[in-house]
C-alpha cells in the first residue's frame, strides 16, 4: 500500500509530503528526480529504487510520487493518485502548486481522511464533502463569524448506505438534468490520406442537480453501437446487460456516467481531411509547405475550432507562411508550427502555404512530421449515437432534462 | 520565564490575532525562526479556540512541508481534549506523525482515544480508533489489541471497517500479535457488510496472506458481495480470491489450450467459439472443466469489468488469465484495450501488462491490432512497448500491416524508437517465414539510408536475421560489401558487415576485395572489427586458396598489433593457415570455420515477465518485488470443496428463497452435505456459534437475487421497520444498542479482568500502571458503551461446552420463522400494538438467552414517546436484557426491538410491561418449546452414538401423519424447532439441537413409513423431549 506521498513542483522542490506510516525521508524522491531530469517527459511511471518503489503521476504541472515498500498493484496506486488530483480540482477547482499552498490544511485533511495506514478509506467526493467542507468566500467568513469549522463531527449518511456516492437530503429549486455526449475521434491517417486506424472514444457526462433520491433511466435509440462501456458505480449492470438502458441513482453534481468505446473494427466516419505538401530541399534552399484542409462527412454540421500543430524536422529554422484563414506561428526552438483556423465556412477552404527556411547541409530524408488536427463539432454525435429518453422515478416534480452533442478531435493524427 | 516577558509575549500574540487571515502560504510562516514556536506554543496553551486553532495550521504548514515540529510535542498534545473538533483532528495528524519520537510524552492522550473509543457517535470512535492504532508506540499494544477486538464486533460497519484496517498497523507494530489477530480477521471476513469485507480483505493480505483456510468459510459470501464492495475493495478481495483461486481449483484449461504460442492457426477457431460463449452470456456451456464455486467467482467478477477504476479492471484480467477458461478471455482483452484510452501512466502499465499476455495469449488481443499503432506524442516507453505488442502480435496474415507500420516508424524522430523498429523488423523476420524475404529487402535498404544510427542498428539486425544462412544472404552481403567499401559504417556496425561477409560471402567475388580494402588500414580498425577480419582472412583463404598470401598479410600485421586480443588471435588462427605446422588442425578447418549453423532464435523480452502475476508491480518492473508472493500453482483436484459449503445452511429446499437463479446453491448440496460437512469441520471447528450464524445470515441473504446497488436493503443504520427479512440482519445491530445503564456497571466488572490481564502481559514499566488508571478513570465514566455487548459475546468467550472437540458444531438456524405474533393488541394500550417473531439469531449480551424481536406499531396519529421495558415478573434463573429505549414513535409508523430473554429452559411465560407515553400495559410471552433450543450439527455417526446414550425415559415417541416428501418433513420441523438436519433424506431422518440454557443435546428424529411418521424427541430433560415430540406431530397434522 501506499507509505508516503510527495508532490513535487517542476523545479523538482518537494513542497508536500505525507506519510501514513512511519517516515521515509524525502531523499527517496532523488530517484524521481533523476529519472526526471534524464527524459523530462518519459518517466515511467514505476520506479524501483533499493529499498522503496516510487508509483508516479504528473498532473497540472505536479508530480505526485507515491512510496510503497513493497509490492502493489500499480494501478491501485495510480488509480488513487489520479482520484486524489480530481478531488483537489474538484475542492479547488484546480490543482497546481500554489494552490495546493494556500489550501495546505485542507490538503492534509483531505488526505488524512482518504487514506488511512495507506490504503483508501473515503474517496468518494460526496462523503469527503460532507466529512470536509470545500474552502468558499462565504463559508469563510461565516466560520469567523460564528466560530465553526469546515470539518464535520458526524459521519455522513452516505458512507454506510448502498449509494455512498450520493448524499441525503439534497433539496434544489429548479431541479434539473443535463448529459453531454462527448465523442472524441482518434485516427490516424497515412500519407495518401488512408485511414490507418480510426476510433471513437465517447463520454456521457452529467450534471445533474435533482432533488430527493431520483431513479433515473436513460434508454439510447441505438444501444448496439456500443463496443465496450464502463460505467460510474451508480450504474446498475444487470439491467444495462439484460435491456441495455442505464439505469441510475445519480452522484449530486457533475459526474463521468459512462464511457464508452466504438473500435476499430467498425467503421468511423472521418470528418475532415487534409491536403498536405512538404518539400524541404537538400541543398540548403528554401523548401515549401501546402496545407488545404476541408470538411468530409459532417452530415451537414460545421467544424468549428479546427487547428493544426505540426512538429517540424529538426532542421526547418523558420517559416514565412500565408493563411487565408486564421493565424499561424511556429516556434523555432521546439520547431512547432501551429495554425489556429476557427470555424471552416464553406465554400472558402482554409489553405496556408509558403517557404520553410532549412539549415544548410543538414539532412532532411526521412524526416516525416505529423500534424496533430484539433476540432470540435457541436450537435453531433460522430457515432451516430443518441438518447431516446429519459426517465425519473422515485420523485414527484418533473425536472428539466436536456441532451448535448458534440464530437471532438481526439488524437488525430495525420502522416506526412 | 518572568511575567513581564511572558506579557510581553503575550503581546505578540494579540497582535498576530489582528491578522488570522493573513495568507498562511505566503512563505512567512515556514522560516525556521525559533521565535516562532514560542508563539505558537502560547497560542497553544491559550484558551481560544481560533488561535489554537490558526497555530495547528501552522504546525500543519511545518509538517507539510517536512520542517520538523517536534519541539512542539508537549504544547500540542494537551489539546488532544479540546471540544474544536477541526483543532481536535489537526491535533491527531500531528500526534500520528510524532508519537513514534516522543513515546512517553504520547502515552498521556491514551486516555482520550480510550474515552472516545466508548462515544455514541460512531465517527468519533471510528476516528479514536485510527489514531489510537496509528500511534506507533509499542507499549499500548494491549491497549490496541483490546480496542480492535471490542470495535471489530461494533455495531456500526464504519467502525468495523476501522477496525480491519487497524489490524495491519497493530500488526507491523508487534508480529507478536498475529494470531489473536488472524482470529479477528477470520471474524471480519465472515462480516456481510460490503464496507468492512474489502478493508477485512486488506488486512488478510497484509497480515496473513498465505492462510487460505481462512476464506473456505466466506468464499462464497465474498464473491456474491464483491458487486457491492467499493472499488478499492473489490481490488483488494480480487487479488485475494485470485491467490484462493489458484490454491484451490485446478486450472479449466486442458492440456490442448496450454500450448497455444505454437500454433496460432488453431486460435482463431477457438477465439471465434470464445466470442460466441462470452456473447451468449452466462457462458455456463463455455466452461465445461470450471467449478462451479470458481465459476460462482467469475461470473461475480465479470462485470467489474466495466468499472471506471482500472485497477480492478487489471485484477478481473489477473484472475480470468490465472484461473479462468482461455475461452472467455476475449472480453478480458477488450476492457484492457479500452484503458489504453486513459491517463498515460496507466497506458504504461496495461500495455506493459499486455506485452506479457500477448507472448502467451496472442489470439486475445489480435483484433485489436490497430489500437496498438504509434502516435507520434507517445513518450518513448509507451513507443516501445506498442512496438513490442505489434510484434508479439503480428501473424502471416497480419504481417504486412504491420511492417508497412514499421516502415513509417523508422523515419521517426525518436532515435531509440527507430533502433527498436528495426530489431523488430528483425524480429518479424524470423518469426514469420513468409515475410522474411520482405523485411531483409527492408533492412537492407535501411543499410543505405542517411542516418548512420539507423544503419547500424540495421547491419547489427541483418548479422543476426541472416544467422542461420537465409535465402537472401547473397543480396545481404552485396550490400554490406558496398557499405564497407565507402567506410560508412562505425564500430559494431563494421564489425557486423565484417563478420556477415565472412559467414555468408566466403564464395563471393567481392568478399577478397573487401578484406584487401580493410587490411589496407588494419592498423586503424576497431579491435572488433580486427577479430571479424581475421576470420574473414582465415575463411578466404580456406574457400578461395588464392587469396593465401593476403590472409598470411593480416596474420602478420595482427600480430604486431597493440591488443593482445588480437595478437592471441593472430597466433592461434595461424596454425590453420601456415602449411609447416599443418597437422590436424588445417585437415579439420574446414569443418571448424565453415560449419552449417542453427538458425538463431528470437527472444522475447517480455517473455521472462510472465512468471509474475499479470499486473502486479513485480511484473512491470522485471523482478519479483519485496513481499511478492508468486501465486501457488494449480492443484489437480478441487480442494476443500466441502468446506466452502459449511457454512451454507442445510439447505433443502424449505428455506423460501433456496429455489432462486443460483442454481448451485440448492438441492444437490443438500443430499448427505449434513454428514460430510460435520466430518471434515475439525480444522474449521473452533468456529463459535455467532459467528456461524452471522455468516449463515448473510449467505442467506446472498440467496436473493439482488440488484447490484439496490440501495434499499441492509442500511444498518436506518433500519426501516417494514421488511422482514431485513430486521434479522438488523437484529444484532440492535442487540448491542439496547444497553441499559443498569447492566452497566455489571459488565464494567467483567470486562475490567480481560483487560487487565491483558494488560498483565506487559506490565513491566511503570508508565503502563498510570494508563491503568487513566483507563479505569475513563470506564467509570458514565458514557455509553454500545460495545461492550460484543466483548461479553461469545467471540471472545466461548462458553464451555458449546463446542466439543468431537464434532458438534453449533449452526446457524435452518429456517427464521418469519410470522409474527401480537403480544399486546392495539386496543388494551390505547393503539400501541406490539408484536414478536422469533428471529432465532443468538442474542449477543449472552448466549443462553434467546432472541425475540419486538415490533412496536403506533396506530393512533400522534407521537408516542418513551417506550421501554419494565417491571419484569422473573422467576428462577430467567433473565431479560430489554433493548434501548424508543424516545420517540411517530403517528403510524413502527419500530422494532430485541429483546433478550433466557427461559431457563422452560415453557413458563415471561411477564413484563410495556411502559410509554400511553401508560403501562403488560404483555407475557411464552415460547414455544422449539424455540428454546440452539441447531447444531454433527455428523450421523456421532448422532447414533448420543442417541443410544438417551434412550429409556428421556426418549418420547409420537405418532404423526404421513407427509409427503422429506422436504415437506424438514420444512415442518423447521418451522417448528430450531434445530439443524444431521440426515436429511431417505426415510430416518436425523435432527440436532442444544437447550439454550443447560446445553443439554436435543435429538429429534422422524420415521417415515408407508401410512404415517414415528416422531422421536431424545433429551435429558424428559418434558422437553415430550413436548417437543407432540408439538412436532401436530405441526404434521396441521395443514
Amino acid at each position: 500500500m501506499i507509505h508516503s506521498l510527495f508532490i513535487i513542483n517542476p523545479s523538482g522542490d518537494v513542497f508536500l509530503e505525507k506519510h501514513w506510516r512511519s517516515v521515509i525521508p524525502r531523499s527517496v524522491c532523488d530517484y524521481y528526480l533523476e529519472a526526471q531530469r534524464a527524459s523530462p517527459n518519459d518517466v515511467p511511471p514505476v520506479l524501483a529504487a533499493p529499498h522503496h518503489y516510487l508509483i508516479s503521476i504528473q498532473r497540472g504541472g505536479v508530480a505526485l510520487v507515491a512510496v510503497s515498500k513493497q509490492e502493489v498493484a500499480p494501478l491501485f496506486v495510480i488509480e488513487f493518485l489520479h482520484r486524489v488530483v480530481d478531488t483537489f480540482q474538484d475542492y479547488f477547482s484546480d490543482c497546481t502548486e500554489t494552490i495546493i499552498k494556500e489550501n495546505y490544511v485542507v490538503v492534509y485533511e483531505l488526505l488524512d481522511e482518504m487514506l488511512d495506514n495507506g490504503f483508501p478509506l473515503a474517496t468518494e467526493s460526496n462523503i469527503l464533502k460532507e466529512l470536509i467542507k470545500p474552502p468558499n468566500i462565504l463559508r469563510t467568513i461565516a466560520n469567523t463569524v460564528t466560530g465553526k469549522s469546515n470539518v464535520s463531527s458526524i459521519l455522513p449518511s452516505g458512507q454506510l448506505s448502498n449509494v455512498p456516492w450520493r448524499r441525503s437530503g439534497v433539496k434544489y429549486a429548479n431541479n434539473e438534468a443535463y448529459f453531454d455526449v462527448i465523442e472524441e475521434v482518434d485516427a490516424i491517417i497515412d500519407k495518401s490520406g488512408a485511414t490507418v486506424s480510426a476510433e471513437i472514444q465517447g463520454y456521457i457526462d452529467c450534471c445533474i442537480k435533482l432533488s430527493g433520491m431520483p431513479d433515473l433511466t436513460l434508454t439510447f435509440v441505438n444501444p448496439r453501437l456500443f463496443d465496450d462501456v464502463s460505467f460510474h458505480p451508480c450504474v446498475r449492470f444487470k439491467r444495462w446487460e439484460s435491456e441495455r438502458i442505464l439505469s441510475f441513482i445519480p452522484p449530486d453534481g457533475n459526474f463521468r456516467l459512462m464511457s464508452y468505446h466504438i473500435g476499430s473494427q467498425s467503421v468511423v466516419a472521418i470528418p475532415i481531411y487534409v491536403r498536405h505538401n512538404l518539400t524541404l530541399r537538400n541543398n540548403g534552399d528554401q523548401g515549401r509547405l501546402d496545407l488545404t484542409v476541408g470538411p468530409k462527412q459532417t452530415m451537414g454540421r460545421t467544424l468549428e475550432n479546427v487547428a493544426l500543430e505540426i512538429c517540424m524536422p529538426k532542421c526547418v529554422l523558420n517559416c514565412s507562411l500565408t493563411a487565408n484563414q486564421g493565424k499561424y506561428s511556429y516556434d523555432p526552438v521546439s520547431k512547432v508550427l501551429l495554425w489556429d483556423i476557427g470555424r471552416i465556412e464553406l465554400p472558402k477552404l482554409p489553405n496556408i502555404r509558403g517557404s520553410v527556411s532549412v539549415a544548410s547541409g543538414a539532412d532532411t530524408s526521412g524526416a516525416n512530421p505529423s500534424i496533430n488536427v484539433h476540432f470540435t463539432i457541436p450537435q453531433l454525435a460522430v457515432s451516430g449515437l443518441r438518447v431516446s429518453r429519459l426517465d425519473m422515478y422515485g420523485a414527484k416534480y418533473k425536472p428539466f432534462k436536456g441532451v448535448k452533442y458534440v464530437t471532438k478531435a481526439g488524437k488525430f493524427h495525420v502522416r506526412m | 520565564m518572568t511575567s513581564t516577558s511572558s506579557y510581553n509575549n503575550d503581546k505578540v500574540v494579540q497582535g498576530e490575532v489582528e491578522y488570522p487571515a493573513s495568507d498562511p502560504a505566503s512563505g512567512a510562516f515556514f522560516q525556521p525562526d525559533y521565535k516562532k514556536n514560542e508563539d505558537l506554543k502560547l497560542m497553544l496553551d491559550g484558551s481560544k479556540d481560533s488561535l489554537k486553532l490558526e497555530a495547528m495550521k501552522r504546525i500543519i504548514g511545518m509538517i507539510a512541508k517536512g520542517r520538523d515540529a517536534s519541539d512542539l510535542f508537549p504544547a500540542v498534545v494537551k489539546n488532544v481534549v479540546s471540544k474544536n473538533i477541526e483543532v481536535k483532528k489537526l491535533v491527531y495528524v500531528y500526534l500520528v506523525r510524532y508519537a513514534e519520537e516522543q513515546q512517553d510524552l504520547a502515552l498521556l492522550s491514551i486516555s482520550t482515544f480510550q474515552r472516545a473509543l466508548k462515544d455514541p457517535n460512531q465517527l468519533i470512535r471510528a476516528s479514536a480508533l485510527r489514531v489510537l492504532s496509528s500511534i506507533r508506540v509499542p507499549m499500548i499494544v494491549p491497549i490496541v489489541m483490546l480496542a480492535i477486538r471490542d470495535s471489530a464486533s461494533d455495531m456500526s460497519p464504519y467502525v468495523r471497517k476501522t477496525a480491519a484496517h487497524a489490524i495491519p498497523k497493530l500488526y507491523s507494530l508487534d508480529p507478536d500479535q498475529k494470531e489473536e489477530l488472524v482470529a479477528i480477521i477470520d471474524k471480519l471476513l465472515s462480516d456481510k457488510a460490503p464496507l468492512v469485507v474489502g478493508s477485512a480483505a486488506m488486512a488478510f493480505t497484509e497480515v496473513c496472506g498465505d492462510r487460505m483456510s481462512l476464506i473456505h468459510r466466506s468464499y462464497r459470501k465474498l464473491c456474491s458481495l464483491l458487486a457491492d464492495v467499493d472499488e478499492w475493495g473489490q481490488l483488494t478481495l480480487l487479488n485475494v480470491l485470485t491467490v484462493y483461486a489458484k490454491t484451490c481449483f485446478p486450472n479449466p484449461n486442458n492440456d490442448s489450450y496450454s500450448s497455444e504460442s505454437d500454433k496460432p492457426f488453431y486460435e482463431s477457431d477457438s477465439e471465434g467459439s470464445a466470442g460466441g460463449a462470452a456473447g451468449g452470456g452466462a457462458g455456463g456451456a463455455g466452461g465445461a472443466g470450471v467449478d462451479a464455486d470458481l465459476r460462482l467467482l467469475l461470473r461475480a467478477a465479470k462485470p467489474l469489468l466495466q468499472s471506471r477504476n482500472a485497477g480492478v479492471v487489471m485484477a478481473v484480467a489477473q484472475l480470468f488469465y490465472h484461473c479462468g477458461p482461455v475461452q472467455e478471455l476475449q472480453p478480458v482483452a477488450k476492457a484492457m484495450v479500452r484503458l489504453l484510452r486513459a491517463p498515460i501512466e496507466v497506458q504504461s502499465v496495461v500495455l506493459n501488462s499486455i506485452a506479457s499476455l500477448t507472448v502467451t495469449r496472442r489470439s486475445i488481443f489480435e483484433p485489436f491490432l490497430k489500437s496498438f499503432f504509434v502516435r507520434n506524442s507517445d513518450p518513448t516507453h509507451i513507443k516501445l512497448l506498442k512496438l513490442e505488442i505489434l510484434t508479439n502480435l503480428s501473424t502471416e496474415a497480419s504481417a504486412p500491416v504491420v511492417l508497412r507500420e514499421y516502415q513509417t516508424y523508422v523515419t521517426s524522430n525518436d532515435k531509440a524508437f527507430v533502433a527498436a523498429t528495426i530489431q523488430a523488423i528483425g524480429r518479424l523476420a524470423v518469426a514469420i517465414h513468409t515475410e522474411t524475404e520482405t523485411c531483409l529487402n527492408g533492412l537492407l535498404h535501411l543499410l543505405s539510408s542517411k542516418d548512420e544510427w539507423a544503419v547500424c542498428e540495421a547491419v547489427v539486425v541483418v548479422k543476426r536475421v541472416v544467422g542461420g544462412g537465409a535465402a537472401s544472404a547473397r543480396a545481404a552481403v552485396s550490400r554490406a560489401a558496398k557499405l564497407l567499401r565507402s567506410d560508412r559504417l562505425a564500430g559494431n556496425a563494421r564489425a557486423a558487415a565484417v563478420w556477415l561477409v565472412a559467414e555468408h560471402g566466403a564464395k563471393h567475388p567481392r568478399a577478397a576485395a573487401i578484406l584487401a580494402h580493410m587490411a589496407s588500414n588494419f592498423a586503424d580498425q576497431d579491435e572488433l572489427v580486427k577479430l571479424q577480419l581475421l576470420s574473414l582472412a582465415v575463411k578466404l583463404s580456406l574457400t578461395q586458396p588464392d587469396t593465401l598470401p593476403m590472409c598470411k598479410y593480416v596474420l602478420a600485421l595482427a600480430r604486431y598489433d597493440a591488443s593482445y586480443d588480437v595478437r592471441d588471435r593472430a597466433r592461434m588462427l595461424r596454425r590453420f593457415v601456415e602449411p609447416e605446422h599443418a597437422g590436424l588442425l588445417s585437415q579439420y578447418a574446414k569443418h571448424i570455420f565453415c560449419p552449417d549453423k542453427p538458425k538463431p532464435t528470437v527472444h522475447c523480452n517480455y517473455k521472462e515477465r510472465d512468471q509474475y502475476t499479470v499486473g502486479s508491480l513485480s511484473q512491470y518492473i522485471g523482478s519479483a518485488a519485496n513481499g511478492y508472493r508468486p501465486l501457488p500453482s494449480a492443484p489437480r483436484e478441487t480442494i476443500a470443496a466441502e468446506l466452502r459449503e459449511i457454512a451454507m445452511p442445510i439447505s433443502t429446499p424449505v428455506v423460501e428463497e433456496g429455489q432462486k437463479n443460483k442454481s448451485f446453491y440448492s438441492e444437490p448440496d443438500s443430499d448427505g452435505s449434513g454428514s460430510s460437512s460435520s466430518t471434515s469441520t475439525d480444522s474449521s471447528s473452533s468456529e463459535d456459534s455467532s459467528d456461524e450464524e452471522k455468516s449463515n445470515d448473510a449467505e442467506k441473504k446472498e440467496n436473493k437475487p439482488k440488484e447490484t446497488n439496490n440501495y434499499k436493503s441492509s442500511n444498518s443504520d436506518s433500519s426501516d421497520s417494514e421488511s422482514d427479512s431485513d430486521t434479522s440482519s438488523n437484529s444484532e445491530s440492535e442487540t448491542a444498542n439496547s444497553e441499559s445503564s443498569e447492566d452497566n456497571n455489571k459488565k464494567e466488572d467483567q470486562k475490567e479482568t480481560p483487560k487487565s490481564e491483558a494488560k498483565d502481559k506487559k506490565n513491566e514499566k511503570s508508565n503502563l500502571e498510570l494508563l491503568l488508571e487513566l483507563d479505569e478513570v475513563a470506564s467509570s465514566l458514565p458514557t455509553m458503551t454500545p460495545t461492550c455487548g460484543g466483548f461479553l459475546s461469545p467471540p471472545t468467550v466461548p462458553p464451555a461446552g458449546i463446542e466439543d472437540a468431537d464434532g458438534i458444531t453449533p449452526v446457524g438456524p435452518a429456517l427464521a420463522p418469519p410470522t409474527r405474533t401480537e403480544v399486546v393488541p392495539r386496543v388494551t394500550s390505547r393503539g400501541l400494538s406490539v408484536s414478536r417473531r422469533w428471529t432465532r439469531a443468538p442474542h449477543l449480551y449472552s448466549h443462553k438467552m434467546c432472541a425475540v424481536e419486538l415490533t412496536f406499531t403506533n396506530h393512533t396519529p400522534d407521537d408516542i414517546d418513551n417506550i421501554r421495558v419494565s417491571r419484569k415478573t422473573l422467576t428462577g434463573a430467567r433473565a431479560v436484557h430489554e433493548f434501548a429505549a424508543i424516545p420517540r414513535l411517530g403517528g403510524g409508523a413502527s419500530v422494532t426491538g430485541t429483546l433478550g430473554v433466557d427461559f431457563a429452559d422452560t415453557i413458563q411465560p415471561v411477564e413484563f410491561t410495556v411502559m410509554s407515553s400511553l401508560g403501562e400495559v403488560n404483555a407475557s410471552i411464552t415460547p414455544p418449546v422449539g424455540e428454546l433450543m440452539r441447531a447444531v450439527s454433527m455428523s450421523s455417526a456421532r448422532w447414533d452414538r448420543e442417541h443410544k446414550g438417551l434412550r429409556g425415559m428421556t426418549e418420547c415417541n409420537k405418532q404423526a401423519a404421513k407427509l409427503e416428501n422429506e422436504q415437506a418433513v424438514c420444512k415442518r420441523v423447521f418451522e417448528t424447532a430450531n434445530v439443524a438436519a444431521v440426515t436429511a433424506t431417505g426415510n430416518f431422518l436425523r435432527f440436532a439441537g442444544r437447550m439454550m440454557s443447560s446445553q443439554d443435546l436435543v435429538l429429534l428424529s422422524v420415521k417415515i413409513d408407508d401410512e404415517s411418521c414415528m416422531v422421536t424427541a431424545n433429551c435429558s430433560n424428559m418434558a422437553i423431549a415430550s413436548m417437543l415430540a407432540n408439538q412436532i406431530a401436530q405441526a404434521f397434522a396441521r395443514d
